[in-house]
């Protein structure tokens, strides 16, 4: 564990890297296709259900019998007993590396599917409402959820939570700095996947949607097939940005996956900029310092110690802040700090180029016998 | 075993409470729809009205006590949830629609001043400067008007919260068909640019709508706390039932009203024979909003209980 400026520093790139997948995927739904999920925090908690449940499950097998610990669990499932944080707590260290490793990738990959097949309930409503209500559909359906979830022991223990899942480098010292490398390296995977896809045919399709959609109608394109396309891309997304924050908190519980995580999510892809990948990412990176630094732990860790009442309400003053913002930018700056810019498509670059030699074999053939002349 | 005894009084107590949380439904769900067909703006800060109102409730209700109290509370709610209303377009909304927002930039500026709003409370009683919870009737006596068999308590609450309904639904029918500027409310709602051709001061139309579903929102939210405790966050917590309610009526002023109550029924009813019969727990009613929402908003957008015609559905 890293402790004091470092271990800030290393928290806020591992918070920019999630918070900027779950940016990214909601600027494919929002910015570039019209879609404004704003449920987004349901996949994010689909996801880390998914995550969260099944490594719960594979460690406590692994490691309960190492420990020598009887898991009994009557009526509810095995990783909400009351030794199930031990085990999962003392798993690091005895546990292989390997199947650490194994676990953490299997559960990102089972988010991805959750996610992704989760994402066929919220093109049933996409499909058929109006912007606004769709909105109001999916927010009420990730508060729902969460409700539910929050009281029932099945999946995620109800209230309690699960608690202590092992990162994948449990058992090194510096596993946060490794996790931040492992995070980043997620961001930028999702980043180049989620700029070739948009600057692809596919994205002028998404686009072609969000403009008109009797005009994208007419030139072919399946509208609700899009559509769903783009949910799905973007659920799958949210999920793996789910798991990751699961690996590392090390805890699952359903009230951490409030409407506020959405709300900032949309204000990065606002702030930032819609239709704009790197947009999403600036805005992921101011909303990530907004998020660290108005927090009481923070200023613990650069040696300021704040009395208990203000600072809990530095975290609400956060959520002010980012109303003023979101406001703000609405009103002066409705495209954000980075404006959406015209697709790259290599159709438009390919024929560019072969106009520019074509025109210059033309000027070449032309002006060879003066050029020859001129330089000999 | 059912105990039937448990089961009858049971149903009373759930008719009781479920028509007074139903009135309140009804009466928010009212408030949402004028500023929704007025304006165009789904307001999710709407539930911040209310909370702050209920809050002024209680330290007017504190203050004061007694049947005095409970008059001055009533009033202070109605008036600081206008004011609030007011000040929130005026600050936010309005700037906003005079530069061309859309709906959906109106929904997210909505949210934003949501957040500001229940955000700043929530920092007030963090500091220790406001209680975390407030409960108006434990500042004012005498509550229990009649019981039934001595188990289901209608109280003080509970008539006052109908009685409002009726009252304002009366208020409100003789307001849209009787007066001036109830008619250009109407007329704004259904079609904006044609009032406003027709010599109707949209602007003056805007700002009393405001005010009247702020006043409207805030004399729920004191009755609303007259009977349960409020913490800054529960406006929030009502509002999925506030916009089911505004749904299912299809965004008309009565049926608002009547979906409400409805839904107040259902809630109260379902919940306790769900818990009854099956022992599922009441902190799953919600549910029962949600549902009613969705499959409202999937089969029968223009609501189910309306009164004209509103086209919510989407072409695919």
């Amino acid at each position: 564990m890293l402790h004091g400026f470092a271990g800030i520093v290393v928290q806020w790139v591992t918070y920019f890297a999630i918070y900027g997948i779950i940016a990214l995927s909601f600027n494919i739904e929002y910015g570039f296709t019209g879609i404004p999920n704003f449920g987004k925090v349901l996949f994010v908690a689909i996801g880390a259900y998914a995550a969260g449940v099944l490594a719960a499950s594979l460690v406590i097998d692994a490691a309960a019998p190492l420990l020598h610990v009887k898991i009994n669990a009557t009526g509810m499932p095995q990783y909400c007993s009351g030794n199930a944080s031990y085990v999962l707590g003392e798993a690091g260290s005895v546990l292989s590396p390997w199947f650490l490793a194994g676990v953490f990738l299997l559960a990102v990959l089972a988010a991805a599917v959750a996610g992704a097949v989760s994402s066929v309930v919220a093109s049933f409503p996409a499909l058929r409402l109006r912007e606004d209500f769709l909105a109001i559909t999916l927010l009420a359906a990730g508060e729902i959820v969460r409700l539910v979830t929050w009281t029932s022991t099945w999946p995620v223990c109800g209230f309690n939570g699960i608690n202590g899942i092992p990162g994948p480098f449990a058992w090194s010292g510096s596993s946060d700095l490794l996790y931040m490398l492992v995070a980043l390296g997620f961001l930028v995977l999702a980043y180049l996947y989620t700029d070739y896809a948009t600057n692809s045919p596919w994205g002028r399709a998404l686009k072609a949607v969000r403009d008109d959609e009797v005009a994208a109608e007419v030139y072919g394109y399946d509208i609700a097939r899009i559509r769903m396309q783009a949910l799905l891309v973007g659920s799958a997304l949210a999920g793996v940005a789910g798991a990751l924050l699961v690996f590392y908190s090390g805890n699952v519980n359903a009230n951490s996956y409030k409407p506020d995580l959405t709300f900032m999510v949309i204000a990065a892809v606002i702030l930032g900029g819609s239709a704009n990948n790197l947009g999403a990412l600036v805005g992921a990176a101011i909303i990530t310092s907004l998020d660290i630094f108005m927090n009481p732990s923070a200023f613990q860790a650069l040696g300021i110690t704040l009395p208990t009442n203000v600072g809990n309400a530095l975290v609400y003053l956060k959520y002010v802040i980012l109303g003023l913002v979101i406001l703000a930018v609405l009103a002066f700056r409705p495209q954000g700090l980075l404006p959406e810019g015209p697709l790259r498509t290599p159709i438009v670059e390919k024929t560019r180029k072969r106009l520019q030699q074509y025109l210059s074999r033309i000027a070449g053939s032309s002006a060879a016998g003066t050029e020859e002349a001129e330089n000999p | 075993m059912v105990d039937w005894g448990i089961i009858l009084y049971g149903t009373i107590s759930s008719l009781f409470d479920g028509l007074m949380v139903g009135s309140l439904y009804g009466l928010m769900a009212l408030g949402l729809t004028l500023i929704f067909r007025v304006t165009r703006i789904a307001n999710f800060a709407y539930a911040e009205y209310i909370t702050y109102a209920a809050y002024a409730a209680y330290a007017a209700a504190a203050a004061l006590g007694g049947v005095v109290g409970a008059v001055a509370a009533a009033v202070t709610a109605t008036v600081v949830g206008a004011l609030v209303s007011l000040l929130s377009d005026e600050a936010a909304f309005k700037p906003l629609w005079l530069r061309g927002a859309d709906s959906l930039t109106l929904l997210v500026a909505s949210m934003g001043v949501g957040f500001i709003l229940r955000y700043s409370l929530l920092g007030v009683t963090a500091l220790g400067n406001l209680p975390v919870q407030v409960n108006i009737q434990s500042v004012l006596s005498n509550n229990v008007l009649f019981t039934v068999g001595g188990l289901a308590s209608f109280q003080y609450a509970h008539a006052a919260a109908i009685l409002s309904a009726v009252v304002v639904a009366s208020l409100m029918h003789w307001l849209f068909t009787r007066t001036r500027i109830g008619k250009a409310m109407r007329a704004t709602a259904s079609n904006p640019t044609l009032a406003r051709i027709s010599g109707i001061n949209v602007y003056a139309v805007r700002r009393v709508t405001w005010l009247l579903a702020g006043a409207i929102g805030g004399l729920a939210g004191f009755l609303y706390g007259y009977y349960n405790p409020v913490n800054p966050e529960s406006g929030w917590q009502t509002l999925l039932w506030i916009f089911a309610a505004a749904i299912m009526g299809g965004f008309t002023f009565y049926g608002a009203l009547v979906s409400g109550i409805i839904l107040g029924l259902a809630e109260a009813l379902i919940g306790f024979y769900l818990y009854q019969f099956f022992g599922i727990s009441t902190a799953y009613s919600p549910v029962i909003a949600l549902l009613a929402l969705v499959l409202v908003l999937l089969f029968r957008p223009e609501g189910v209980i309306r009164l004209e015609a509103h086209a919510l559905r989407r072409r695919v």
